[in-house]
C-alpha cells in the first residue's frame, strides 16, 4: 500500500482537492430533489416548506415569502443556480482527479526514465525490453489512476450512499432501511463478478495475441506462402485463430450479459419492494405525495452505483500487482551509486595494473593479472580470440564494468576516484553495434546541435561517411532510427564515428567499430583520424591484424593473460597467436593469386 | 405573451445561436485537421457505409434480435416511471389501496422483463460486433492471400497490421454498438416524447426545444474529447518509443554521456503528455454539468408551467411527476446518440481504409480463360495443371517498379532444365528483380517470359508455383513443429518422407537430437533454432516438393564453418537435377554452378563458370578477391577462437 501512495506524497495538496469534491459533489447532489419536493408542495397546494425539506432554514424562510407561480418561479430558477454552481463542483471533481492521474503518471514515467538509464551495464545486458515497456506504459497507467480514479471513485460511491440515505431517512427512516436490503447481494455479486470477468480477459488476450501472431507471420512470410502456394491452408490456420479469439469474446458477453440482466433485476426488484412498502406507508397516512415523489429521486443513487464500488475493489489487486513491478524498477542500484569525485585533466595515458576480471554469474576467471601502459598520443591495438575480454578491457576504461582486482590509472589518478560521466566524457568508446537515435543523420552526427553545419560535414568526411550520406534522397536530413531508412551495419559504424568525433574526446576506443567496413575504408578513416589529430590517443580493438599490424603498439591478449606487447615486428618473431593470425591474414593477395592459379589450372 | 411562449422564443434562440455557433466551429476543425491522419474526414461517405453494412447483413438474425432488443429496452426505460406514476396517482391521491396485488405482479414482472431484455441485448450486441470484427478480419485475410508481391513491397506490414487489428476492432465496436444506441436513444427519446405529448402538448414542446441544444453541446464536446484524445494518443507512441531507444540504445547513450540531454528531452515528452491529457480531461470534465444545467434549465421550465397547469387542474400530479422525470433522464440517450455520431467519423476513417483494402485488385493476375481452366488461387483446379520440365527463357525482357526508371531492359538468358545459374551484383543490379520476375511475383514491363516454350502465364500463378521452390534469404519459418515447417509446402506429406529429406539435406541429425524431436516447435520466426539450423529446415521444405525450378536467395550473413559446409552441402544436395536460380551474395557458394551471370544495371556485364571467370580478371575477380580477404580474416580469427 506504502507503494501506491508514496507517488502521491508530492501532489497531496491535488490529492486532497479531488477527495473533497468528491465527497461535496454527492453531498450537493443529495438535497437537488428537495427543491423539488417544495414544488410539488406548492404545486399540491400544501405550505411549501414541509419539516421533511432538508433545506437550509434561510432558504426556506425565502422561499415561504412567495406564493403559488411565483413560488414555482422562485424555487426553480434557485435550482438552476445551484445546478449550475454544482456544475462548477463537478468540473472540479472531474479536473482534480485528471490533475492528480497526470501529475503521478509523470513523476513515475520521469523517474523509470531516469532509473532505466542509469542501469549498470550488466542489469543493461539482461534486461528484457518487452517487459520493461509495459511496466513503463501499462503498470504505470494503472498506479496513476489508481489514486485518482478508484480512491476517490470509492470516496465518491460511499458518499452518495451515505449522503443519499441521509436524506432519504428525512422522509421516511423506514424507506431508507428497506432501499438498502439489497446492497451487501449486490456489492457481493459485482465483486465475484469482475474478478471471473479478469480471468476471461486474459484468455481473449491470450487468443488475440494468437491471431495477431498468425496475421504478422502471414505478411513477413508472404513470399513463402505465394511460393509455395499456400493461400488456402493459410487462410484456413487464420480462420481457426479468428474464430477462436470470437468465441472466447462471446463468452464475455454471455458473462457480462449475464450479470447486468441479473443486477438490474435485482436493482429493480428493490425498486419494487421500496415502492410496495411506500404504498404500505401511504395507507398508514405517514408518508404524503410529494414525499414519494422526492423518495424516488434516491432510490436510484442508493441502487445502482453499488455495482461500480464491487468493480473499484475487484480491481485492487491488479493495482498492487503493477505497483510492485514498478517499485522492483525504481529500487533497481544506480550504477552512479559506486563513483568517484574527481574531474583530472585526461591526455590519454593508461595504465592497466594486474587487473584480473570475472563475470559476476561466471566460475571462471576471464583474464588476471593484465598489466599494461598506453602513452598520450599513441596508437594501440588489441588482438585477441573472441571471448579473451578485449570488450571487456574496453569496458573496463570506461567503467562499465570494474576490475575484481588490481588497478587501473588514467594520467596517473586511480579509476575509480574518476567521476564516471567525466570519465566518458575524455575517453569515447566507439562501439560495433551502435545505436542511433530516431531523427535524422544531422541530428545523430550533431548531438544535441552543438555543432556547424561545416564541422558536421567535416567529421562526416572523416569517417567516410559523407559520400554515403550525400547519396540518400534527403542527405543528412534523412530520418533514421526505428521509422527511418535502414543502414547498413558499416554505413551504422561510420557514423557513429562521425558523432564521436565531433564530441573530441582526447582517448578514443575502437570497440571492433570498423568490423563492417571493408579494409580499404578501414584504413582510409584511420589515417583521416591521425591527420585531423595527432595528440589523439587511440585504443583500436580489431580482429583484422592488417589494422592492428599499424598500431605503434600491440598487445596481444590469450588464455587469459597479456602473452605480448609490442611492435608488429617484434610480435610475428615471439608471439605464436599473432604469428598465426598472420601467417593466414598476413599477405591476402598474394593467398588470393595463389588460390586463383590453382582454381584456373 | 404567455410564459410559455416567451419560454419557447429564448429556446429557439439559443438553439440557433448554439446550431451556428457549431457550424462556425466544425469548418474551423475541419480546416485545421491533422494531415498524419490519413483520409481522416468529416464529410460522410455513403459508398464505404454501404459496402461495410452490406458486410454486416449478410448474417442478419443477430442485428435485428440486437435491434428487436434495443427497442424493447427504450419501452422498458419509458414504462418505469408510468409504473410508479401510476402508483403515484393510484395510491398517494386516489387513496385506492385495492389494486396493490396489482402493482406487486406489476413490479415482479417489470424486474423479470429487465433481466431478460437487458442480458439479451448485451448478448446480441456483442455477438454483432464480434462477428463483425470476424468478418472484416476474415475478408481483409482472404484478400491479402490474393494480393500480389508488390503490394507487400509498397505497404509496411505494420500499416496492414492495424487494419487487421485495431480497425477492425473498432469499427465493428463503434458501428455495432452505435447502431443499437442510435435506435435505442432515438426510440427512447421518442417514446418518451410521445408519452409526454399525449399527457400536455405544451409539456411536449419545452422537450422537443431541448432536443437540438443538447445534441449540439453534446456533438462539440465528443469531438473536442475525440480531437484531444487522438493528440494524446499521438504523444503517448512517443513516449513509449522513448523508452525503447532508452533501452536499446543505453550502451551508446552513456559513452556519449547523453542521460542528462536525453533525460531532458524525454522530461519535455512526458510533460507534453501531461499537458495534453490534462487538457483532454479539462473538456470531459466540462462535459457533463454543462449538459446537466442545461437540462435543468428545461426541467425548471416544465415544472413552472406544467405547475400552474396541474394548479389549474389540466395536468395530475402524477402527468407532471412524469414530465418532469423524462426531461430529467433526456440528455442520457442524447449524449450516447451524440458519442455516436462523433465516434462514426472515427469509425468511418477505419472503414475507409479497411474498405479500401478490399477493394484492391491484385495487380499479377490470370486471365479469365486462364482462370476458366486452371481456377483461382482460392479455388484451384489442380488437376489441371500443366507439368513442367524447367527451361527458363528470358526473351528480351524489360522491367520497371516506377515507370521509365527501368532495372532490366532488354534482358535475354536461356537456361536448360536441370542446369543451375548463379546471379552475381551489387545491391540494385537487378538480380533480385529476376528472379522476382521468374517467381511471377511481378511481371515483366516487356517482353516474355517463357517456360518449357511457353509463356509463363500460360500456366496460371497456382500452376507455377506449384512447379517452384523458394529458399530465402533469411529463411522464414512458421511457428510450427519442424515437421510441419518442411512439409509446409505440402501438407499431406507422411513423416516418412520428411525424415527423408532432411536426411539428405544434413538436418536430421540436429533435428533428432532436440528434445522432442521432429515434433519440436520453432517459435515465432523460428526463433528457437539458430540461423543455420533454419536455413537447413528451409532447404528440406523446399527439396520436400521436389519442384522442377528452385530460386536460391542466398544469405549475406556469415555463419560458423561447420554450419556453412553443412549448408553448402544441402545446396548441392537440392540442386541436383532442377532447373536452379541462385542470388549469390557469398561467392563461396557458387564456385560450383553451371554459370555464373554478372549483372550490372539490369544487364549480363559477364557470364561463365566461377574457373572462366577468375581468368577473367574482370568485375567478377574484384568481387571475388574482396570478399576472399574478408572471409579469410573471418576464418582466420574463428580458428583462432577453436
Amino acid at each position: 500500500m506504502s507503494k501506491l501512495f508514496k507517488w502521491t506524497k508530492k501532489h497531496i495538496s491535488t490529492l486532497i482537492f479531488s477527495l473533497i469534491f468528491a465527497v461535496i459533489a454527492p453531498f450537493t447532489f443529495s438535497f437537488v430533489p428537495m427543491f423539488t419536493k417544495y414544488i410539488f408542495n406548492v404545486v399540491l397546494g400544501h405550505e411549501g416548506g414541509d419539516s421533511k425539506i432538508n433545506l437550509p432554514r434561510f432558504l426556506i424562510d425565502y422561499f415561504d415569502k412567495f406564493n403559488g407561480l411565483q413560488a414555482i418561479l422562485v424555487v426553480g430558477i434557485a435550482l438552476i443556480i445551484y445546478q449550475a454552481l454544482r456544475g462548477i463542483i463537478l468540473f472540479f471533481n472531474g479536473y482534480f482527479r485528471g490533475r492528480l492521474a497526470e501529475s503521478i503518471a509523470f513523476d513515475i514515467r520521469s523517474k523509470m526514465y531516469f532509473k532505466i538509464q542509469n542501469f549498470s551495464y550488466l542489469k543493461q545486458k539482461n534486461m528484457q525490453t518487452g517487459d520493461l515497456i509495459q511496466r513503463c506504459t501499462s503498470d504505470v497507467d494503472t498506479v496513476s489512476s489508481f489514486v485518482s480514479s478508484q480512491v476517490t471513485e470509492l470516496i465518491r460511491i460511499s458518499a452518495l450512499l451515505v449522503f443519499s440515505a441521509w436524506q432519504l431517512s428525512q422522509i421516511s427512516v423506514e424507506l431508507m432501511l428497506v432501499t438498502l436490503v439489497i446492497a451487501p447481494i449486490m456489492l457481493v455479486i459485482s465483486i465475484i463478478f469482475f474478478k471471473h470477468v479478469k480471468k476471461i480477459f486474459t484468455n481473449i488476450e491470450e487468443r488475440e495475441a494468437e491471431m495477431t501472431t498468425k496475421i504478422q507471420e502471414n505478411i513477413n512470410g508472404v513470399r513463402v506462402v505465394k511460393a509455395f502456394n499456400q493461400e488456402i491452408n493459410e487462410i484456413e490456420e487464420f480462420d481457426r485463430k479468428n474464430r477462436a479469439f470470437r468465441d472466447t469474446s462471446y463468452k464475455l458477453g454471455q458473462s457480462s450479459a449475464l450479470y447486468w440482466g441479473a443486477t438490474d433485476f435485482l436493482a429493480m426488484l428493490q425498486y419494487g419492494v421500496t415502492m410496495i412498502v411506500a404504498i404500505f406507508l401511504a395507507k398508514a397516512n405517514q408518508l404524503s405525495t410529494s414525499d414519494i415523489i422526492t423518495a424516488l429521486m434516491y432510490i436510484g443513487p442508493l441502487i445502482f452505483p453499488i455495482r461500480g464500488l464491487g468493480r473499484v475493489i475487484s480491481e485492487f489487486g491488479k493495482t498492487i500487482v503493477s505497483a510492485n513491478r514498478i517499485e522492483e524498477i525504481v529500487q533497481e542500484e544506480s550504477e552512479y551509486e559506486v563513483n568517484g569525485n574527481l574531474k583530472p585533466k585526461i591526455k590519454g595515458k593508461i595504465e592497466f595494473k594486474n587487473v584480473s576480471y570475472t563475470f559476476p554469474d561466471s566460475k571462471e576467471q576471464l583474464f588476471k593479472d593484465v598489466s599494461f601502459k598506453i602513452n598520450p598520443g599513441e596508437t594501440v591495438a588489441i588482438v585477441g580470440k573472441t571471448g579473451s575480454g578485449k570488450s571487456t578491457i574496453a569496458n573496463m576504461l570506461v567503467r562499465f564494468l570494474e576490475a575484481n582486482e588490481g588497478e587501473i590509472f588514467i594520467d596517473g589518478v586511480n579509476i575509480k576516484d574518476i567521476e564516471k560521466h567525466w570519465l566518458r566524457s575524455n575517453i569515447g568508446l566507439i562501439l560495433q553495434d551502435p545505436f542511433l537515435y530516431t531523427g535524422t543523420v544531422y541530428e545523430n552526427i550533431n548531438i544535441g546541435n552543438r555543432n556547424p553545419e561545416t564541422k558536421v560535414v567535416s567529421a562526416a568526411n572523416v569517417a567516410a561517411i559523407h559520400g554515403d550520406i550525400a547519396s540518400f534522397d534527403k542527405g543528412y536530413y534523412t530520418l533514421v532510427g526505428e521509422k527511418g531508412v535502414t543502414l547498413s551495419g558499416g554505413q551504422k559504424q561510420r557514423i557513429s564515428i562521425a558523432r564521436m568525433l565531433l564530441l573530441e574526446r582526447p582517448v578514443l576506443i575502437f570497440d571492433d567499430s570498423l568490423s563492417a567496413v571493408d579494409t580499404k575504408t578501414d584504413y582510409k578513416i584511420r589515417q583521416a583520424l591521425k591527420e585531423a589529430n595527432q595528440e589523439l590517443t587511440s585504443i583500436i580493438i580489431t580482429h583484422r591484424i592488417t589494422t592492428a599490424k599499424q598500431a605503434d603498439k600491440i598487445i596481444v591478449l590469450d588464455g587469459g593473460i597479456v602473452t605480448n606487447i609490442g611492435t608488429h615486428e617484434e610480435l610475428v618473431e615471439k608471439d605464436p597467436l599473432y604469428k598465426s593470425l598472420w601467417d593466414i591474414q598476413g599477405d591476402l593477395e598474394e593467398t588470393f593469386n595463389k588460390y586463383v592459379e590453382e582454381a584456373v589450372a | 405573451m404567455s410564459p410559455l411562449v416567451i419560454i419557447l422564443l429564448s429556446m429557439l434562440v439559443l438553439n440557433i445561436i448554439l446550431i451556428l455557433f457549431y457550424i462556425v466551429y466544425s469548418k474551423k476543425r475541419t480546416k485545421n485537421i491533422d494531415i498524419d491522419e490519413r483520409g481522416e474526414q468529416t464529410k460522410f461517405k455513403f459508398s464505404v457505409w454501404k459496402k461495410i453494412i452490406k458486410m454486416m447483413i449478410k448474417k442478419p438474425k443477430n442485428i435485428i434480435l440486437m435491434l428487436v432488443f434495443g427497442v424493447l429496452l427504450a419501452l422498458l426505460d419509458v414504462i418505469f416511471p408510468l409504473i410508479n406514476a401510476g402508483a403515484i396517482e393510484t395510491f398517494f391521491r386516489e387513496g385506492n389501496f385495492d389494486q396493490t396485488k396489482y402493482y406487486i405482479v406489476y413490479y415482479i414482472l417489470f424486474a423479470i422483463a429487465c433481466m431478460i431484455i437487458v442480458n439479451r441485448h448485451i448478448l446480441y450486441a456483442v455477438r454483432v460486433d464480434r462477428q463483425l470484427a470476424y468478418d472484416i478480419r476474415k475478408e481483409t485475410f482472404n484478400k491479402l492471400q490474393e494480393l500480389s508481391f508488390s503490394y507487400y513491397d509498397k505497404t509496411e506490414a505494420g500499416w496492414i497490421m492495424s487494419r487487421m487489428t485495431s480497425d477492425s476492432t473498432r469499427l465493428s465496436r463503434i458501428i455495432s454498438w452505435g447502431l443499437f444506441d442510435i435506435v435505442w436513444g432515438s426510440l427512447n427519446m421518442l417514446f418518451s416524447l410521445v408519452v409526454v405529448f399525449i399527457l400536455e402538448y405544451r409539456l411536449a414542446l419545452i422537450i422537443l426545444f431541448l432536443i437540438p441544444a443538447l445534441t449540439v453541446i453534446s456533438l462539440f464536446f465528443r469531438t473536442k474529447i475525440l480531437d484531444s484524445y487522438r493528440k494524446v494518443r499521438k504523444t503517448n507512441s512517443m513516449v513509449t518509443s522513448s523508452y525503447n531507444e532508452a533501452m536499446l540504445g543505453s550502451q551508446t547513450t552513456k559513452s556519449l554521456v547523453l542521460e542528462e540531454y536525453n533525460k531532458e528531452s524525454f522530461d519535455n515528452l512526458a510533460g507534453k503528455l501531461k499537458k495534453e491529457s490534462i487538457r483532454a480531461n479539462y473538456f470531459s470534465s466540462m462535459f457533463f454539468p454543462i449538459l446537466l444545467v442545461a437540462s435543468y434549465v428545461s426541467v425548471v421550465a416544465i415544472m413552472y408551467i406544467g405547475g400552474n397547469l396541474t394548479i389549474q387542474g389540466l395536468v395530475t400530479v402524477s402527468g407532471l411527476y412524469l414530465a418532469i422525470n423524462y426531461a430529467r433522464m433526456f440528455f442520457d440517450p442524447i449524449m450516447q446518440v451524440a458519442r455516436i455520431l462523433a465516434e462514426l467519423q472515427q469509425a468511418q476513417a477505419s472503414a475507409e481504409r479497411i474498405v479500401g483494402l478490399l477493394e484492391l485488385e491484385p495487380e499479377i493476375h490470370d486471365s479469365e480463360e486462364i482462370k476458366e481452366k486452371f481456377g483461382t488461387i482460392l479455388h484451384p483446379k489442380k488437376e489441371n495443371y500443366l507439368e513442367i520440365k524447367g527451361n527458363v527463357e528470358f526473351k528480351d525482357v524489360s522491367f520497371a517498379y516506377l515507370k521509365d526508371e527501368y532495372i532490366l531492359k532488354n534482358f535475354d538468358l536461356k537456361v536448360k532444365q536441370g542446369t543451375s545459374v548463379a546471379l552475381v551484383g551489387a545491391t540494385g543490379s537487378g538480380k533480385t528483380t529476376i528472379v522476382n520476375l521468374l517467381c511471377r511475383f511481378y511481371e515483366p514491363t516487356s517482353g516474355e517470359i517463357l517456360i518449357d516454350g511457353i509463356n509463363y502465364k500460360d500456366y496460371s500463378i497456382g500452376g507455377l508455383h506449384s512447379s517452384l521452390g523458394y529458399v530465402l534469404q533469411t529463411p522464414h519459418l512458421f511457428n510450427l513443429s519442424i515437421l510441419d515447417n518442411i512439409r509446409y509446402g505440402r501438407p499431406e506429406a507422411t513423416k516418412e518422407e520428411v525424415e527423408e529429406v532432411a536426411k539428405l539435406i544434413g538436418a536430421h541429425d540436429f533435428i533428432m537430437k532436440l528434445e522432442e524431436g521432429y515434433d519440436t516447435f520453432v517459435g515465432e520466426e523460428g526463433s528457437m533454432l539458430s540461423l543455420g539450423e533454419r536455413q537447413l529446415i528451409s532447404f528440406a521444405r523446399a527439396l520436400l516438393v521436389n519442384p522442377k525450378i528452385l530460386v536460391l536467395d542466398e544469405a549475406t550473413s556469415s555463419i560458423d564453418t561447420k554450419t556453412e559446409e553443412a549448408i553448402l552441402k544441402a545446396i548441392d544436395v537440392v540442386m541436383k537435377g532442377r532447373t536452379t536460380f541462385i542470388v549469390a551474395h557469398r561467392l563461396s557458394t557458387i564456385t560450383n554452378v553451371d554459370k555464373i551471370l554478372v549483372i550490372d544495371q539490369g544487364k549480363i556485364k559477364e557470364q561463365g563458370t566461377h574457373n572462366e571467370l577468375l581468368q577473367l580478371e574482370g568485375e567478377y575477380y574484384e568481387l571475388y578477391k574482396n570478399q576472399f580477404i574478408e572471409e579469410t580474416i573471418d576464418k582466420s580469427s574463428k580458428k583462432a577462437e577453436s
